[in-house]
Formats: structure tokens, C-alpha cells, sequence
């Protein structure tokens, strides 16, 4: 027995040194040879399993001892084998995990065994996602399914570590590292479904994730709330609106959390400083996330009331309709996929501000807006011109979204004016602050919405001149050729952005994915300039020359690279009908002139 | 238009590439470069042998070669560009990539007796200076030096550990605050900085593993350049930045090198990344039309794009250079290389401009249209609308006119060739296909025979010739003969 013993130990040793190598030497290897630790690990391991087979041999089967040493068998070839992946060994890595595998066949649901079969399956998840990621989802399966018959029977599992260790009885640890290995074969499960483009059935393994790790306590609260807000992205994108709104919740709820854990410790050191400011900075974050929602509720609800109104009748609720999904039977079984949610999480507080359903009326409008709105203020509370432009920038873009999205919902024109002309504002107020050279990208989207926003107030203003019966006032009148002004202005500054310095021929200087835009401006500048109201027919002239002129910029910009005329065919026709018409009108006002 | 340049440079054998009796496995040919897998005996050559396009392919293997490239080259192809575009106004980078070893210093920096990109984009820049200050322009050069590990800020020049956070000016674009910059007047003062940063690197590396692998540098040249432009004073601020990107052998899958690796089912092992898989899961479902995104994605890993988002777009140009071992031990190191290379110009954020469908407007201009052509057809007795016809009607005639002149000489040379003369037997045979008279002259004097052929149009009278049995007639004293008549 002492021989034993002296093996054991002896084993033990070496097994504790493989572990130090492969966790803690390995970092810091030398840069030419980045494999040296793991590759004396694979020394010792080789002579471990030579000694494990010795004392196998002289081991009754059956026995608990037997047990014991052929678990520590089969973890000396996972270590092997995880080695060899890693070094990037593929085929060296899968003999290993399938000699593994041999030796854990008939044991694999025994508490001795159990770790190093979920940890294998795992392995040749990894090991598989490279080749052929559809075998990968089976071995992760097989995992998933070992893992709950042996949850079934109640048994204490023995972590890896303490097979090693002498005179260990299964232990708590064994408990947590069960759990762990589970979490990651689930996470993997995501991947895989990821890579084999199922995202929806990647986002519910993520949410599993999620859960599992709240549930383990063993989690960072700003990466677990920046996760949680991140998923709802996808799941709004996917019009799961419930589900969306459930995780931006519980993302607050762990924020507010992490936040008094924060402020009890209060303390003035540099470290201190540097939690507050990422916890800050995150908060905004997950606050623009909770802004995103509200903006994309409100512009489904408009594209639904627009395309579908025969189709009204459906009543669709906005969750995720999970129980479409065809689901493998192995895993339906086991999981509750219907219920994507954070149970032990107070969410209501912040689920009860906003709604899930489509907006009908003006007022749930208004519910919307001003919640969506306190997010975006929150956002720059943080995100401020004078520090972080480009974020403050798309921050204002989404307030100005935000009433774009509203005034649909609102009959009454004089408001929707009202918000036009804020959305103007703020978008003016902020083009004078930035210099173009470092935000030419965000000066463009200002510069092409403020052209819209004045063209739209530009249609309500002439809308209510046709209501009106009388003649329209000198006022009026005025009005409308000042919002043609503005709208053409910015269109403009828009268009002009594209000249270079060395070269003023713009159909070569545009880049590709913005021809399109481009043209849209021409093709309103065009428009608008004969939308100008005058009596006076010289300048009427002038102005239908213009019109004619910028719609001959758009033909001849599409003559020079006619793919971008396929985006744009229903403006091109119609400049194209233009430049044949507009002559005549051209040659008559030309005739009235004296 | 923003404008980025690829570039990949091969490096000579190395001491212990020879010792090892490393094989070559690195082949250019033009801007293409192809790598060889010698270990791989598939038959598919598509997996021995790969092959990228650049904008350059530089064979620095060996001197003797003729199609050696040397610093020279580099220089004049692709720091000249950078140095123009700075005295313009506009932001430069240049980014160097590659594993450690594969000549990414030499490339940057040189050697003494053939300098690298950076000294000579320097002394350019000093140069033209001088050049230009004899016109009146005045300049300002500062450097500064900053290194990104693990998404922190270090400032290199300040000596200890200081990290900075990064900020965005609205009139000044993105900066780093507190960073230390430096007013330099020569190149010697320039190479100093980088020497004092590069110590301050290693420094920090022998605390923390091969940083200098896992971290990216910035060395960052601003460039004021203040004069009178039609006699109002004008001021241009430039910079260049010169990026050492974190080596490829570490800068692993998961994106600390801006944009994540999206090929093959890379599965992530750790729980740290969940962010990350969730991330790209999010942007998976982003349609790639050109409407603004309606959601939101923290972003967690780009400190170093964020900071050069000034000179990455816009009017600055860009140039990645990649650089890699030639022999085959390093395969898989190369190939990860050219990959990235070849992905490098998606660095720069494509932007896009949220446009709404103009379906009202286009309906205006369409009633608009209906408008106007009513206008053109309910006013016939206008005199504008038949000016412009008599005006399109007179085009068009004299467009027929001269037309119909040219079909006209066209259809008399055509004749021609229908007439042929052929030998038969011990005679000669005069004949053609159109409709024809022959005259045989009575003329004692007259040795030819003549041929007429009838047009269309007189036809009519000919036949009435005919009938009249009149042979002498309009003809004078010929005999006509009509072969045939149709």
C-alpha cells in the first residue's frame, strides 16, 4: 500500500505542476516559443499516464479505487488532448480525446467520471467547430443530455482536481464546477448555432447563459448588464419587444445594484475613480439601448399602421413567437424555452414605464416619447459635445428621430410644424459646434435631414395655404420661399461636401455607398427650385432654369455610372420627363417677359 | 474619398530561418502574393497554394532578385503620398502589421544606411518645410506617443505608468487627455521621442507578457502649418499617425485589432467573451441597406479605430503595410497576416446617411409632369408650342436633306457595281440586272455600244415608246432594244 502511496503522491505532484504550467506558466512564455509551458506539460503528462496505467494494472475492476484511477486516466488524456488543441495540434488533440473517450465509456455518468465526460464533450465541441460545426452541436447535445440525467440522480460529482488529490471524498467544489462546465458547453452550443446562422436559437442560448451565470453569483455586473442590453438589441430587431424590454429591465436593475455596491465603498483612490467612470460610461450606454427601444417601437407601430390596414385585424402581440421554432427534441425537453426571462430579478419597476404592445394613439405616442426621451437625456449627461462629439451626435440624431417618429401619430399639423422646426434646431445648433473635417460623416446626416425637415415643414405650410380659401398672405408667401431656401441650403452643404479640393468633377469623387443620397440631394434641389413662389417672372425664369439644371446633374451622374441609376429609376424618369417638359415652360415664360 | 492602400513586404531569411534550412514558401508576382503550404499534401491546390491581391506586393527576399524592392521604393510609393496630403490638410496613417520578427521595424524605422518610412517621412517633411517658409508659411511640428493594451491609454512619453482617457473635441476631433506632446524642430529631436517611448514600452513590457505583441503604438505627428491666403491669415492642422498594430500572433479572434474574424465557427472558450459573441450576434440581424441602425451595440473593443477615426475617411489616406516572414515555419503566422491584410480596408467605417423614400415627392412631380404635357397639348394654337415645332420640323428637314444626298450618290455607286462584263466563248457578253436600253449607233463613226439603264420612274414612258413602236424618238437617231421589261 505504501507503494501506492508513494505513486499517488508522486502523481498528485506532477498533476499540480501540470495544472500551475498550464494555467499560470503559460502566460508568461517567451514570444518565440508561446507553447513552452504547455509543451512540458505534455511531458509530464505522459509520464503520469504511465504511471496511472501501472496502478491500474495492479487494481481489482469494479472497485471504488479503480474507479478513482481510471477517471484520472481519462483526465490525463483530456489534458492531453486539450494541449493539443491548443498548440494548435487538430488530429493529435481528437486521438487524445478519443483514447479519453474509451476510457470513460462505460463509467461516464459515475460522480468520479462524470467531470471529465462533460469536460471531453466540450473538448470535441471545440475541437468539431472548426471542421464541421454540425458535429460540434452533436457532442455539445450528448453533453447537455449527460449533464441532466445526471442532475436526476442527486449524486455529489468529484471535481477533477480532487480525483488527484489522496484521501478526497467528493467535495462542494465538485458541485460548482459541474455547474460551470455545463454553463460553458451551453455557451458553446450558442457559437455553434451562431455559426450555423441560426442567430435566434444563438440569442436563447446566450440568454441561458445569462441566466445561468446570474444564477451562479459568479458574474461582472457592467459586462452582465451591457450583455443583458446588447441581447435586446437582437431581440427587438426580431420583434420580440417583450423579451427586449425584460432584459434592458433587468440590465437596469443590475446597474442600480452594482451602483449602491459602489457608493458604499466611497473611497478616493485612482481605482475607485476608474469603476465610477466605466460604470458612468456603461449606464449611458444601456440608457441609448433603452432609447433604441423606444425609437424602433414606435417606428414598427407606424410601418404597421401604413402597410398593413386591410391586415389590421391580426392581432399580433410583440413577442418572440417561440414555440414556432423547431427545436432538437434532446434539448426541448430539457429547456424552458418559452419563458426568456431573469426570474430572481425585480424588473417591474422599469417594465412598468414603457409599453411592449404596437402604438395606436397619440397618447401611448406621448408615453413612448417622453420615456425614451428622459433615456437620451441621460445618455448625454454623459456623452457631452465638449467631450465625446461623435457619440453626443448620434445621440441628438435619435432625439431628432424621436420626434420624427411621434409626429406621425399626431393629426393636428400645427404640431407636427412644432416638431419639425425642434428637430431643425437641434440639429442647426449642433452643426455650428462641429468642424466638418473630423465629422464630415455626421455633418452629411445632419445636413441631408435638416434639408428633409425643411422640406417636410415646407409640404405642411402649403397644405394649409390650399386649405385656406383666401389669398394666402405676403407672410405666407415668404414663409414658404425662406423653408425652400433652407431646405435647398442644406442640401447643398450636403452635395458640396462631396467636391475635392483638386478635383471639382463629382462623379468620380462620391464614394460608393452614399451615390445614392448624393442624387436624392440633386434631385430635391431640383424640385425645390421650382417651388419657389414669385411674381416676378425673370426670377420665376431663373429659378425653372435651376430646376432644369440640377435635373440634368442627376441624368448625366447617371450617365456616367449607371449603376447607381437602377437604385434611384423612379427619380431618374422622372428627370428624365422633366428635362424633355420643363423647355416648354422654360421657352413660355420666356415669351411673357417683355 | 477616403483612400486606403494595402501593402505586404517580404523580409530575407533570418539566422535561425537559415539554420534551420528554412524553404521559401512566399511568391509575388506583380500585386500578388501567393503562399505555399509545404506541410499540407492535399491535392486540392487551393489549399497548398493561396494567393492574395494588394496594392503592393514588395520582394525584398534577396538584393540579387531583379525585382527587389527597397526602402527607396517604399518610400517614393508610399510615404510621398502621405507627406503630400499632410502639407494639403488632410490626416494621414500609417499602419504597420505583421508577426514579431517579420521586419515590421525595418520597414518603419531602417537602419542607419537604408532608412525605414519614418525617418523619411520626416526629413520630407522638414524639407518641405524650409522649402515653404521662404514663401512666408510658418509650421509647427509635435509628436506624441501613446500605446493601447488591453483598451487603455498609455501615454509613452510621460516615463511612468500614466494612463489617459480619450476624448472627442467638437472643433479639435478626438484626442487623448493630458497627453504629453512635444514640439520637435528636427528629425534627430523626432527619433528621440520614439526612442524614449520605445524604452517606456519595453519597460512596462517585462512587468506585463509580450505587450509589446498584445498592445498597438501610436506615434502621432501634428503639423501646423500658418500663413496668409489672399491676405487673411489661414491655419491647417494635419496629423500622421504611425500605428505599429498589435502582432498577428496574439491579436487573436477576439477583435483587439478593431473588427472581429468572422470565417470558420472559431469557437470563444471563455465566459469573458460573451460580450463579444452577443455582439456580433446583434449585428448579424443588422440589415446592410443604407438605413440607420435602429439599435445600439456598446462598443468594447475598438479604443484604437475610435482614435483614429479622424484620419480614417474623410479626404486622409491610408496606408497598411504588412509585412512577413518568407520561410516555411512561420506559415501559419503568414497566411494570418495576409488575411488580416487583406480584410484591413474594412477598418474604416463605411458611412452611411439615413434617407427617407420620397414616394410623396416623386407623386408631386408625376402629377407635375401630367401638368405640363397638358400644357403642351391643350395649347396647339400657342404660337411658343408651333415655333418649337417649326423649330424641330426645320431640324429635322435639313437632317433629311442631307441624308437623302448621301443615299443618293450611295445607290449611284452601287449601280455601278451591278454592271458586268464577261468573256463567253469567242465574244464578249455585256450584261446587267437592271432594266436597260442598248443602243447600237447607226453612226458609222461610233465603235461602242451603249447601255441606259432605265430608272423607275421613266419607265412609264420608255413602255409607251414602245407601244408607239417610235424607235427613234427622244433617243435621237439609237435603235433601242429592250432586253427585258418587268
Amino acid at each position: 500500500m505504501t507503494i501506492f502511496r508513494e505513486s499517488f503522491i508522486d502523481i498528485q505532484n506532477k498533476y499540480n505542476k501540470v495544472k500551475k504550467l498550464i494555467e499560470e506558466d503559460c502566460k508568461t512564455d517567451p514570444e518565440n516559443e508561446p507553447y513552452l509551458s504547455k509543451y512540458t506539460a505534455r511531458e509530464l503528462l505522459l509520464t503520469m499516464k504511465a504511471n496511472i496505467d501501472n496502478l491500474l494494472r495492479n487494481c481489482i475492476v469494479g472497485t471504488k479505487e479503480h474507479l478513482r484511477l481510471t477517471g484520472m486516466l481519462a483526465a490525463t488524456y483530456l489534458y492531453m488532448g486539450m494541449i493539443a488543441v491548443d498548440t494548435e495540434e487538430l488530429s493529435a488533440g481528437e486521438k487524445s480525446l478519443i483514447q479519453c473517450q474509451e476510457i470513460v465509456d462505460k463509467y461516464e455518468a459515475e460522480p468520479e467520471i462524470i467531470l471529465v465526460s462533460l469536460n471531453m464533450l466540450n473538448q470535441f465541441g471545440i475541437l468539431w467547430s472548426q471542421r464541421d460545426p454540425k458535429k460540434s452541436k452533436l457532442y455539445l447535445e450528448k453533453a447537455i443530455s449527460l449533464y441532466n440525467n445526471f442532475k436526476q440522480k442527486a449524486l455529489t460529482p468529484y471535481d477533477i482536481d480532487d480525483l488527484f488529490k489522496l484521501n478526497v471524498e467528493s467535495s462542494e467544489t465538485g458541485v460548482q464546477s459541474l455547474e460551470k462546465v455545463y454553463t460553458l458547453t451551453l455557451y458553446y452550443v450558442a457559437q455553434i448555432y451562431g455559426s450555423l446562422n441560426d442567430a435566434l436559437k444563438s440569442a436563447i442560448y446566450c440568454h441561458i447563459t445569462l441566466k445561468r451565470q446570474l444564477e451562479s453569483g459568479n458574474y461582472d455586473s457592467i459586462d452582465w448588464a451591457l450583455n443583458a442590453a446588447t441581447l435586446s438589441q437582437f431581440f427587438m430587431e426580431r420583434n420580440g419587444f417583450k423579451e427586449a424590454r425584460h432584459h434592458l429591465a433587468s440590465s437596469s436593475v443590475i446597474l442600480d445594484e452594482y451602483e449602491k455596491q459602489l457608493n458604499i465603498l466611497q473611497e478616493q483612490s485612482e481605482e475607485f475613480e476608474a469603476k465610477m467612470e466605466n460604470f458612468r460610461n456603461r449606464s449611458a450606454d444601456v440608457s441609448r439601448c433603452w432609447a433604441k427601444y423606444g425609437l424602433l417601437l414606435l417606428s414598427v407601430s407606424r410601418e404597421r399602421l401604413l402597410d398593413s390596414s386591410d391586415e389590421m385585424t391580426k392581432i399580433s402581440d410583440l413577442t418572440l413567437h417561440l414555440s414556432d421554432l423547431k427545436l432538437d427534441e434532446i434539448t426541448a425537453s430539457q429547456i424552458d424555452f418559452n419563458d426568456l426571462t431573469f426570474t430572481s430579478l425585480k424588473t417591474t419597476f422599469y417594465e412598468s414605464q414603457i409599453t411592449d404592445q404596437y402604438i395606436l394613439t397619440l397618447q401611448d405616442a406621448h408615453k413612448v416619447f417622453y420615456n425614451t426621451q428622459t433615456w437620451l437625456d441621460k445618455a448625454h449627461s454623459y456623452y457631452t459635445l465638449n467631450a465625446l462629439a461623435s457619440d453626443y451626435i448620434d445621440i441628438l440624431l435619435d432625439k431628432s428621430q424621436l420626434y420624427k417618429n411621434l409626429l406621425f401619430f399626431d393629426d393636428n399639423m400645427e404640431n407636427q410644424s412644432k416638431m419639425q422646426k425642434r428637430r431643425a434646431d437641434l440639429l442647426e445648433k449642433v452643426l455650428k459646434e462641429v468642424n466638418p473635417i473630423y465629422y464630415m460623416q455626421y455633418c452629411r446626416q445632419m445636413w441631408f435631414e435638416l434639408g428633409e425637415i425643411y422640406c417636410g415643414i415646407l409640404d405642411i405650410k402649403m397644405e394649409k395655404i390650399r386649405e385656406c380659401k383666401g389669398r394666402p398672405s405676403a407672410h405666407a408667401l415668404n414663409k414658404i420661399n425662406h423653408l425652400v431656401e433652407k431646405s435647398i441650403q442644406h442640401y447643398t452643404s450636403f452635395t458640396d461636401s462631396f467636391k475635392e479640393v483638386t478635383s471639382q468633377d463629382l462623379s468620380k469623387c462620391v464614394d460608393k455607398d452614399l451615390q445614392k443620397p448624393f442624387l436624392q440631394a440633386l434631385f430635391h434641389i431640383a424640385a425645390l427650385w421650382s417651388r419657389f413662389i414669385t411674381l416676378d417672372k425673370k426670377v420665376g425664369l431663373e429659378n425653372i432654369n435651376k430646376s432644369n439644371e440640377f435635373y440634368k446633374k442627376v441624368i448625366d451622374y447617371c450617365e456616367a455610372n449607371p449603376e447607381v441609376g437602377q437604385a434611384i429609376s423612379a427619380e431618374l424618369s422622372v428627370c428624365k420627363e422633366m428635362v424633355n417638359l420643363l423647355p416648354v415652360k422654360i421657352m413660355k415664360l420666356q415669351q411673357e417677359i417683355p | 474619398m477616403a483612400s486606403v492602400k494595402v501593402a505586404v513586404r517580404v523580409r530575407p531569411f533570418n539566422q535561425r530561418e537559415l539554420d534551420l534550412e528554412a524553404k521559401l514558401i512566399i511568391q509575388m508576382q506583380g500585386n500578388r502574393t501567393g503562399i505555399l503550404n509545404c506541410k499540407a499534401n492535399a491535392r486540392d491546390e487551393s489549399i497548398r497554394y493561396k494567393e492574395f491581391t494588394f496594392d503592393y506586393s514588395y520582394w525584398s527576399h534577396n538584393k540579387e532578385s531583379p525585382n527587389f524592392v527597397s526602402q527607396e521604393q517604399v518610400y517614393n510609393d508610399l510615404g510621398t503620398e502621405v507627406v503630400d496630403c499632410a502639407f494639403q490638410g488632410y490626416n494621414g496613417c500609417v499602419f504597420a502589421y505583421g508577426q514579431t520578427g517579420s521586419g515590421k521595424t525595418f520597414t518603419m524605422m531602417g537602419s542607419p544606411e537604408e532608412q525605414g518610412l519614418i525617418p523619411r517621412v520626416c526629413k520630407s517633411i522638414f524639407d518641405r518645410m524650409v522649402e515653404n517658409s521662404m514663401k512666408g508659411t510658418t509650421h509647427r511640428v509635435s509628436v506624441s506617443y501613446l500605446e493601447i493594451y488591453q483598451e487603455k491609454v498609455a501615454d509613452l512619453l510621460k516615463g511612468h505608468n500614466s494612463a489617459v482617457r480619450v476624448r472627442e473635441h467638437p472643433k479639435k476631433g478626438p484626442y487623448v487627455e493630458g497627453l504629453t506632446t512635444l514640439i520637435v524642430t528636427n528629425y534627430e529631436q523626432i527619433l528621440e521621442c520614439i526612442t524614449r517611448g520605445n524604452a517606456n514600452r519595453t519597460t512596462a513590457a517585462t512587468n506585463m507578457n509580450d505587450v509589446s505583441s498584445r498592445s498597438h503604438a501610436i506615434f502621432t505627428i501634428t503639423f501646423v502649418q500658418a500663413g496668409y491666403c489672399n491676405g487673411i491669415p489661414s491655419e491647417t492642422v494635419s496629423k500622421i499617425h504611425l500605428v505599429d498594430l498589435a502582432g498577428s500572433e496574439r491579436a487573436d479572434a477576439t477583435g483587439s485589432t478593431g473588427k472581429r474574424l468572422k470565417e470558420g465557427a472559431h469557437i470563444n472558450k471563455s465566459l469573458v467573451t460573451l460580450g463579444s459573441v452577443i455582439s456580433s450576434l446583434a449585428e448579424l440581424c443588422s440589415e446592410p441597406s443604407g438605413y440607420r441602425r435602429s439599435f445600439f451595440i456598446p462598443y468594447r473593443d475598438s479604443v484604437l479605430t475610435w482614435l483614429l477615426k479622424d484620419s480614417l475617411g474623410g479626404n486622409s489616406k491610408t496606408i497598411m503595410i504588412a509585412t512577413i516572414s518568407p520561410a516555411d515555419c512561420n506559415y501559419a503566422e503568414s497566411l494570418s497576416t495576409l488575411r488580416y491584410a487583406n480584410r484591413a480596408k474594412n477598418i474604416i467605417n463605411k458611412p452611411t446617411i439615413n434617407e427617407d423614400p420620397n414616394v410623396k415627392l416623386i407623386r408631386e412631380l408625376r402629377e407635375e409632369i401630367s401638368k405640363l404635357r397638358a400644357l403642351m397639348f391643350n395649347e396647339h394654337r400657342s404660337d411658343m408650342l408651333a415655333k418649337i415645332h417649326e423649330k424641330e420640323a426645320r431640324e429635322k428637314e435639313l437632317t433629311e436633306e442631307w441624308t437623302s444626298k448621301w443615299r443618293e450618290a450611295q445607290a449611284i455607286l452601287r449601280e455601278q457595281t451591278a454592271l458586268g462584263l464577261r468573256k463567253a466563248g469567242p465574244g464578249v457578253v455585256l450584261d446587267s440586272d437592271r432594266p436597260h436600253l442598248v443602243a447600237i449607233d447607226d453612226d458609222p463613226l461610233s465603235t461602242g455600244v451603249t447601255l441606259y439603264h432605265l430608272k423607275v420612274n421613266i419607265n412609264y414612258i420608255i413602255i409607251c415608246l414602245i407601244k408607239e413602236r417610235c424607235i427613234r424618238g427622244t433617243f435621237g437617231k439609237r435603235i433601242a432594244s429592250l432586253p427585258y421589261l418587268y
